[in-house]
């Protein structure tokens, strides 16, 4: 049962992959002018240059000849030479970036989800009273501030006026730490804001999910029952009620990884954090068309796996489903 | 007749949520702000009328920006850009969305499964980077934001639509018109659509607020069509325009808190309708 | 149960992700390639003296000085690698590799002596078959280190160890200067290597007074003191370059003392004043070789008319466009034959823009007077109208920039006054350039340009308007313009061997220029940097002109120069 699970979610991802890699391959090649004006980056190029760099990319090929061989290519993690680190293979500037994202994504994530779950269970054990509309409107409003705004005003109010953390980067440059310990806190020290700014960007999604689930739970016969064994409210509240609404955040959790990913590109531009996110800013800055596709198709990946470890937790969660 | 009772009886409700009506309120104040704009912005945007990073004083209520520009009066024209995006993005997608979801659910079959499938790849594509990548391709601009947003935003309004078609489809009155010799068009239209105007209208309007959050975003980034100032380019040109290291919060503060004000407003509106929608279902 | 579950599983991400976090974070140190610091004497510096560089983008051409192209990758790699000689800002040429040279005229040939001392880091001599293996690698792979001098060279020959020759195809004097924007690199490495045009050369082996450390894209780069540097060494230990997308932040850690040299700040004028109000913070303004233009289309009527150019070039308020688009950092009064201030030798100083003294009015004026004279009378909506029965409306194109939309905003505004309409059309650099002006396949999209460029050297300004043979993507053919007498002026400045009837070329091709309005000069941007004054002294800033321009504070001269303040 498990490996069928396990091919249909994989075959899932992979069209998604598949997509991603086809809309790089289209979207350049329906833009008026030849690609390799792209390469050029507004330098002027000669007609014999210009005519290498094309022979060179294999842009002289026929169009299905080019699809194919960029698919193998894509597929086998080579996407070229990255245009301003032009000897570099595109794969290793953007293996450089992808982990410091993991980082700051991945805690925003479980404080996100965290949060939410603290919030959404308070609001809505005790839906319709004043807390609940104070948690509402406080996380809709905080929900409808743009990220980027928050990350500015944070950087402008922690960053410059206060001076509590770092303006740029990922760690301090040069020092040298004298244990692992300082090693990570120089770390999470330059990762605390784009943590937090993204946490605050994006919790209130979940509180509201949870809340409304929970109202719905909390009206279900069993929680009656329990209610009438005369269990005691926190475990009620936590143990039956809350456990039940997880799974529709669950849920969601899968269908929103292919927008929260956004929050990174804006909070890493801000901040100047040098993931992914900032990766592909600088590439369009600099027209550096082959590391932007190489982030795209980062991006696709890094959804592709947080939906399939979403899926795992479902099924944690979920005692009905057996794969 | 009975719309109208409707209406009223939907209004009698409507009101009862202090959020709901605020939410309105903010959005009907921006709109006829920025009808007026002409008569009610101080100065001319595009002029120099004082010296650059003036803080706020009574000659300009909110400063001026690094060329002098009043900042209260490109905060109004920028507002007119920023909404009519929302608007048009809105429109597409609804118009979009719905289109796939009525003709997914309605007709099923081998045309339900392609357009689902399609739709599954789009809601999983990351979002962002996508239009960032298209808005690279077709350069910077508004109606690059407006479109690639609208090519990648339909999806998830057509999921719902077609859900709800198909339960609305599996009931016993539409069974029974159809059994009175009612065409396609005419159940489309006199039963299903009425049945999924509420998700429509839902989404419309939170699509109007992520549309200007989305269209903020991506010319923060670079991507917008700078002679086009939006709220959104404000933000852009304060950023690298040294409005933080000159201290200018006058020219950081008023944009984002704009963007946020009329998001809330239409998020208001939006998780309003969702719960009095969800009310009438649920009645039934 | 569950509840239990659900907390090992957090916790087990959170394990993933620390697992993720830690091995790269251990990592990090490990990427610096292992150059082991020469350190023979046991007595080490009490505490070694860095200097570190605020820069806003990473070399392009990244370790590999053959695909240098911009000033940014010369910062970056003049550390480790030096040229034959430095050219001035001032027209000078300094030695370097080079000691002396000499030109025969009757061979056509420039002869260059190497100092005997200069050597690589690997401890090998740094011969005359080195200068011959890279000018000739560069012309084989068209490579931009050679570019420049590519057209002129016949053969290269290496005479003795430390004497080598450049044939030319003519008698050319801007060789020299061209020159030195090749960088020297080692045969001994080189030559081993299968492709050069992909060779991330990770362990660079270079003549200069620094050894490479470390580098991490977009991030950092170190280089360390060069003991054995030929010229002697440097007196600081270190050379951080830190590379920053967001300027303001970059300022920020300037004013807490974390950055020592801002080497270059325009684009960045707004941000200025905060670093003038630091005491410890020098800010330097520097002349630089820049044109910022309006470019004409001259296929476009009635821009072909010399009226309606001089009424444009009347009208547009210049004080207006260098206050907005360049934050007040440019010069003032432009100069319009093309040879920017900066190089002043060569630019001629009559050939000012002469509307000085006229207000505002005066100049709407008389501008309007010069297109009522052509006939062309306003419509009803106050937009003129040309003999031919259209409106002028011009479309003026421009790239995203703040300061380019800035100035394409004042000259839309400026032209409304004399009755001309102008459209902006934004466009990024890549489409507005590779695909319209210079393409050649859409030569009728556009009709004026809001354009700026560093122009190197008079040579390089010729070679832009004259070349040989004509391409598109050179300015003249670009623009729609020809002169048979400008550009026969301009070809001929570079052959000229003798200064005296150089300059007099050059002059006598700036006064046509201008005088036919050819672009209409805006500006001349300024070159505004900054250094603390608190923890190194003995600053040394050279202005050197390279390819583009080198900024001075980030030049050679000055790291060599500057020593640590001791307390």
């Amino acid at each position: 049962m498990t490996g069928r699970w396990f091919v249909r979610r994989a075959s899932a991802g992979l069209v998604v992959l598949f997509t991603v890699v086809l809309i790089n391959f289209v979207i350049p090649r329906m833009m008026p002018g030849n690609p390799i004006d792209k390469f050029a980056g507004g330098v002027k190029l000669t007609v014999e240059a210009r005519q290498a760099l094309i022979a060179r990319f294999g842009l002289d090929a026929p169009l299905w000849q080019q699809f194919c061989h960029y698919f193998i290519n894509a597929f086998r993690g080579d996407f070229g030479l990255s245009f301003s680190y032009f000897p570099t293979p595109v794969l290793d500037v953007v293996a450089q970036a992808l982990p410091w994202t993991l980082l700051v994504l991945g805690f925003a994530l479980i404080l996100q989800v965290i949060i939410g779950y603290i919030l959404g269970v308070t609001s809505g054990w005790k839906a319709g009273s004043n807390v609940d509309s104070v948690l509402q409107t406080g996380s809709l409003a905080v929900f409808s501030t743009p990220v980027f705004w928050l990350g500015m005003v944070f950087l402008f109010i922690f960053g410059f006026q206060l001076g509590w953390f770092p303006l740029v980067g990922a760690h301090s440059i040069g020092t040298e730490y004298s244990s692992t310990l300082e090693h990570i806190a120089d770390i999470m020290k330059h990762a605390a804001l784009p943590i937090i700014v993204l946490t605050i960007g994006q919790y209130a999604v979940y509180q509201l999910i949870l809340r409304n689930t929970m109202v719905g739970v909390l009206r279900e016969q069993y929680i009656l029952t329990a209610e009438a064994k005369g269990l005691s409210e926190n475990r009620i509240k936590y143990r039956h009620a809350a456990r039940n609404a997880l799974l529709p955040m669950v849920t969601f959790l899968a269908l929103s990884s292919a927008m929260a990913v956004g929050g990174s590109v804006y909070v890493e531009t801000i901040f100047s954090y040098p993931g992914i996110g900032l990766l592909i800013y600088d590439s369009v800055l600099s027209r550096d068309y082959p590391v932007m596709q190489g982030c795209f198709f980062m991006f696709g990946l890094v959804v592709v796996i947080a939906n399939f470890i979403v899926d795992i937790l479902y099924m944690y969660l979920d005692p009905r489903i057996r794969y | 007749m009975l719309k109208k009772k409707q209406l009223i009886e939907f209004w009698r409700v409507y009101k009862q949520r202090k959020t709901a009506v605020f939410g309105l309120a903010i959005v009907v104040l921006f709109v006829i702000v920025i009808i007026l704009a002409p008569h009610i912005a101080p100065y001319d945007p595009s002029l120099t009328v004082g010296r650059a990073f003036d803080p706020p004083s009574w000659e300009h209520l909110l400063g001026t920006n690094d060329i002098g520009n009043d900042i209260l009066s490109e905060l109004i024209f920028a507002g007119r850009i920023s909404l009519m995006v929302g608007f048009i993005c809105a429109s597409l997608i609804v118009m979009t969305g719905s289109i796939v979801g009525l003709v997914s659910g309605f007709l099923g079959g081998i045309v339900d499964e392609v357009l689902m499938r399609i739709t599954d790849i789009v809601i999983a594509l990351p979002r962002l980077p996508l239009m960032i990548v298209m808005a690279a391709y077709m350069g910077p601009g508004m109606w690059t934001i407006i479109f690639v947003y609208s090519v990648v935003g339909w999806a998830s309004l057509a999921r719902q639509v077609r859900s709800q078609v198909l339960s609305v489809k599996e009931s016993t009155f539409i069974e029974a018109s159809r059994a009175m010799g009612a065409g396609n068009t005419h159940i489309m239209a006199s039963h299903i659509l009425p049945n999924v105007i509420g998700i429509i209208l839902i989404n419309g309007v939170m699509e109007i607020m992520f549309a200007i959050l989305t269209e903020a975003g991506l010319s923060f980034l670079g991507l917008g069509d700078p002679t086009h100032e939006s709220w959104g380019v404000m933000l852009y040109f304060a950023q690298i325009q040294g409005a933080f290291i000159r201290g200018a919060w006058w020219w950081i503060f008023p944009p984002g808190l704009c963007i946020a004000l009329i998001s809330c407003g239409f998020n208001f509106i939006g998780t309003a309708l969702n719960d009095l929608f969800a009310l009438k279902l649920g009645k039934r | 149960m569950k509840q239990k579950k659900l907390l090992t599983l957090i916790g087990s991400l959170c394990l993933i992700l620390a697992l993720v976090a830690i091995p790269f974070t251990a990592c990090t140190p490990e990427e610096v390639t292992p150059t082991p610091p020469e350190e023979e004497e046991p007595t080490p510096p009490a505490e070694k003296s860095v200097v570190q560089i605020g820069w806003s983008e990473t070399p392009q051409a990244g370790m590999n000085p053959f695909l240098a192209r911009n000033e940014g990758d010369y910062l970056y790699l003049g550390l480790m690698y030096e040229p034959l000689c430095m050219p001035m800002m001032s027209g000078t040429v300094e030695p370097w590799i080079a000691k002396s040279w000499e030109y025969k005229p009757e061979e056509s040939t420039w002869i260059f002596h190497l100092d005997e001392r200069a050597k690589w880091s690997d401890g090998e001599p740094l011969t005359a078959d080195d200068v011959k293996f890279t000018f000739e690698t560069a012309y084989k792979y068209d490579f931009s280190l050679g570019a420049t001098t590519e057209a002129f060279v016949d053969s290269i020959q290496a005479i003795d160890g430390h004497t080598v020759s450049f044939k030319m195809k003519e008698p050319s004097a801007a060789f020299l200067s061209l020159a030195g924007g090749t960088l020297i690199m080692p045969k001994h490495i080189w030559s081993e290597v299968d492709q050069v045009d992909e060779y991330p050369n990770p362990n660079p082996v270079g003549s200069g007074p620094f050894l490479f450390k470390e580098f991490v894209p977009r991030q950092y780069f170190i280089a360390v003191k060069n003991q054995d540097y030929w010229r002697g060494p440097a007196y600081i230990d270190e050379v951080v370059i830190r590379c920053y997308s967001n300027m303001e932040a970059a300022i920020m850690l300037m004013k807490r003392g974390e950055i020592d040299i801002m080497p270059d700040l325009s684009g960045q004028e707004a941000l200025i004043p905060a670093l003038q109000e630091d005491p410890a913070v020098n800010v330097v303004v520097d002349k630089w070789p820049h044109d910022f233009y309006l470019a004409v289309n001259f296929r476009s009527y009635p821009l072909n008319l010399l009226k309606v150019r001089q009424a444009m070039n009347v009208v547009i308020d210049r004080r207006a466009v260098i206050q907005n688009a360049l934050g007040g950092y440019g010069e003032y009064p432009p100069l319009m034959g093309y040879v920017p201030p900066a190089l002043s030798k060569w630019a001629d100083t009559d050939l000012v823009w002469p509307y000085t003294d006229m207000s505002e009015e005066e100049r709407v004026t008389e501008a309007n007077a010069m297109l009522d004279d052509l006939g062309f009378k306003a419509g009803k909506d106050g937009i003129r109208v040309t003999d031919k029965g259209k409106k002028i409306e011009f479309r003026l194109r421009v790239m995203t920039w703040p300061s380019y939309i800035r100035a394409a905003e004042q000259v839309k505004k400026d032209l409304e006054k004399i009755g001309i309409e102008c459209n902006i059309l934004t466009s990024d650099p890549e489409t507005l350039y590779g695909g319209i002006i210079y393409s050649g396949e859409r030569t009728e999209d556009w009709d004026l340009l809001v354009h700026g460029s560093t122009v190197g050297t008079v040579d390089y300004i010729a070679r832009d308007w004259a070349p040989e043979p004509p391409t598109s993507w050179c300015n003249g053919p670009a623009f729609g313009w020809e002169n048979e007498e400008t550009v026969s002026l301009m070809q001929a400045s570079r052959r000229e061997m003798d200064e005296t009837k150089r300059l007099a070329i050059v002059k006598k091709w700036q006064k046509l220029f201008a005088d036919e309005l050819v672009v209409i000069m805006l500006g001349h941007r300024l070159h505004p940097a900054a250094y603390r004054t608190d923890r190194l002294t003995d600053w040394n800033p050279a202005r050197i002109n390279y390819v583009g321009a080198l900024h001075p504070l980030g030049s050679i001269q000055n790291l060599l120069s500057v020593r640590p303040i001791n307390k």
